[in-house]
């Protein structure tokens, strides 16, 4: 599984939203069931799925896909394997 | 009967899925089965729980770990989470949400972060009285508000007792101080356990005990409880979820009363029926004080009420010998409210025994060491609980004080004495043999027989075994490896041995067998069987090749014997079993006779047998 589809199945599970609605735009005011209290379950899950941890102040403005890509990027997690989904 | 087929196929899936989950509680895989959760419970028969959440902390993110863990414990909870730190307004609302919900439990998730955070971050000395006030005044809501709920409903609370702080702002000098924040914390402790003890149906659960198996630093995550008051690690989801499902379930009914033990390599190291009374592991060095680690644990489960039990395929004289007179036994044969020392398979044992205790087998647990065992078990009995042990000895004392579905709130002399209540009734009652259909076990198994005729590979362990076997073994003839040797270059004598691969892997040689040709017959001077592989019909089969093979080779009759000894009783009469008829007498040794002109004996269709090394 590529770090674009783990990532992809790990929003798809927790806000139960199509794989194919996934891109980068998308925000959580996008999406009804990305309020804080999945974006905590999401926290968790990033966390153990790409086995890294996120900092505290990189939590609250992660409410975006790409902002969600930006912070793993920084932490070694490369997305470039499968091209711009914009 | 096709539907409860079914049934018990789902269970089976359902079970191994939660296994999954249990060995990989991720976010990912919880909330997978969260979604499930419907399906699975019907799976499994869980009892509906209805469990109301009292919370200071966010509690939301760890539903879907305790519904799972409740699906794993064989309860289906259905939660309502109350409006965040409203505690008393919820307890003390009459015809409130918490009412209206109707829960069969309460649970309060207390934190006092927000309500006394100097508990945590400190105690200035001239804050110190306004603080102990403060305390007081939280311990005399927290009472006043779960006597009114109490006293309206009769429904258990369980209060999740409060975490010692980490930080202690006044170093060790915090210990010498009677208003410092250890004192708080044993004051809101203590508090916590007054009012469990003025209102009955309200317990504390020791949330310390969660943090000392998993460390601070690992439970909790100060960064989801800045970001989102949720103070546990997700990684520890799983935990708390398991310590909260082990408090629901004695007060649901769903506490576990029987264990059911294996005796070689379980209670013991070495197997009795070969190695003797005194040659099995038990004692004062590893690995004996390991077993009788595990002996006390299993001791210490018996004087709080749950009843002990022995499943063990063995001579009954050789367990009880041990059990009476082993002077390292800390277990003995009064303390077992049941003893199946036999041949027949362990889940037919545990059925007697369910009938004979007249207790329910979901409330029954099975160890055993042995893989093949435990399959069994599950397979045929997926409502027992089967825990495998490792082949660490030094393990098993950890797995017994892991268990926490025994746990009671109360324990009451009854309780402390159910145990011999309890054997006394299995005494009077005569416990009743059940047929259970084996045969798709044996399939499940995929036996594959691979036999030796003279082979020099098996020199070795053929001698050990003729030196080691002493249960299934027909004439008990020792031989040294040079005799070994010698049988296989004997004319008219084949060595024939016999080594079992399952599903689970290679057994190794279980079977060896002496074949002497004198004219017409074919005579077994020597038959040996591994116990460890008795009860899956191998033994029949590799008889069976040995009638078939005397038969291709010209021999009309085939001649069994069998000398008595004070370990082979149980196998007198094999061959009398396998249609062999009653030929003499001499020298203490008896003949039986089958003979081979009539097809030989059958081969079980679910072993395949095939031959490794030709003559």
């Amino acid at each position: 599984m590529s770090n674009n589809e783990k990532l992809q199945n790990i929003l798809a599970t927790i806000l139960q939203i199509g794989p194919d609605t996934i891109r980068d735009d998308l925000t959580a005011e996008d999406v009804d069931t990305w309020d804080s209290l999945n974006h905590i379950a999401l926290m968790g899950a990033l966390e153990q799925e790409f086995n890294v941890q996120i900092d505290i102040e990189r939590v609250e403005d992660s409410q975006s896909v790409g902002a969600l890509k930006a912070i793993l990027t920084g932490l070694g997690i490369s997305f470039a394997d499968d091209g711009n989904q914009n | 009967m096709t539907a409860a087929l079914d049934q018990h196929e789902r269970l089976a899936v359902a079970q191994r899925d939660l296994k999954c989950v249990a060995a990989d509680p991720s976010v990912l895989n919880l909330l997978t089965a969260y979604r499930r959760r419907d399906e699975l419970a019907e799976a499994v028969g869980a009892r509906p729980v209805r469990l109301a959440i009292l919370p200071s902390m966010t509690f939301e993110p760890l539903v879907p770990a305790l519904v799972v863990r409740g699906l794993h414990a064989g309860m289906q909870i259905d939660s309502w989470i109350a409006p965040f730190d409203q505690i008393s307004p919820t307890l003390l609302a009459a015809d409130g949400d918490l009412t209206a919900f109707k829960p069969d439990v309460v649970l309060l998730a207390l934190r006092v972060r927000d309500q006394l955070p100097q508990l945590y971050d400190g105690i200035p000395t001239d804050q110190a009285a306004a603080v102990f006030d403060a305390a007081d005044h939280w311990l005399a809501t927290m009472q006043g508000a779960l006597q009114s709920f109490t006293s309206r409903h009769a429904v258990p609370v369980l209060l999740q007792g409060l975490p010692a702080p980490t930080f202690i702002a006044d170093g060790p000098v915090d210990a010498h101080r009677s208003d410092g924040q250890f004192a708080l914390c044993q004051k809101l402790s203590q508090g916590l356990r007054a009012i469990a003890d003025e209102i009955p149906s309200v317990h504390v659960l020791d949330i310390q005990s969660l943090v000392a198996c998993h460390g601070a630093q690992h439970l909790f995550d100060e960064r989801m409880d800045a970001f989102g008051r949720l103070p546990l690690h997700a990684n520890h989801y799983w935990d708390y979820a398991g310590f909260i499902v082990r408090h629901i379930r004695p007060l649901v009914g769903l506490a576990k009363k029987v264990i059911v033990v294996d005796a070689d390599n379980t209670l013991w190291g070495g197997i009795v029926g070969d190695d003797g009374p005194d040659g099995i592991q038990i004692g004062q060095d590893y690995p004996g004080n390991a077993f009788q680690a595990f002996q006390r644990r299993l001791l210490a489960l018996r004087d709080r009420g749950v009843i002990l039990c022995l499943a063990s395929k063995n001579e009954p004289g050789a367990v009880e010998a041990v059990l009476d007179n082993h002077p390292d036994m800390i277990l003995r044969r009064e303390h077992f409210s049941a003893l199946a020392v036999n041949w027949q398979p362990k889940p037919e044992n545990l059925r007697n025994m369910a009938g004979t205790l007249n207790l329910g087998l979901d409330s029954f647990v099975f160890i055993d060491d042995s893989e093949i065992e435990c399959e069994l078990m599950r397979t045929s009995l997926p409502q027992v609980t089967t825990i495998q042990l490792s082949k660490e000895p030094a393990a098993h004392a950890a797995v017994l004080e892991s268990l926490d579905c025994f746990d009671q709130f109360a324990l009451s002399n009854e309780d402390r004495h159910r145990a011999d209540l309890y054997r006394a009734e299995a005494e009077r009652r005569q416990l009743q043999s059940q047929t259970l259909d084996m045969e798709s076990f044996y399939r499940s198994l995929q036996m594959r027989l691979v036999i030796g005729v003279n082979d020099e590979a098996a020199v070795t362990r053929a001698a050990q075994m003729t030196n080691r076997t002493n249960q299934f073994n027909m004439t008990t003839v020792r031989c040294s490896e040079a005799q070994v040797r010698e049988l296989m270059q004997t004319p008219d004598v084949d060595v024939v041995t016999a080594r079992l691969h399952d599903r689970f892997g290679d057994n190794g040689l279980v079977g060896l067998a002496v074949v002497r040709r004198d004219g017409a017959d074919a005579i077994i001077e020597q038959f040996l069987f591994s116990c460890r592989v008795l009860g899956r019909t191998v033994e029949k089969n590799f008889l069976a090749w040995i009638a078939a093979h005397a038969k291709n080779a010209g021999a009309t009759h085939l001649i069994g014997c069998y000398s008595p000894t004070a370990k082979n009783k149980p196998f007198g009469g094999f061959y009398d079993e396998m249609g062999f008829a009653p030929s003499d007498d001499s020298d203490d040794v008896s003949r039986w006779r089958l003979s081979l002109n009539e097809g030989g004996l059958p081969i079980d269709e679910w072993t395949s047998i095939e031959v490794a090394t030709g003559e």
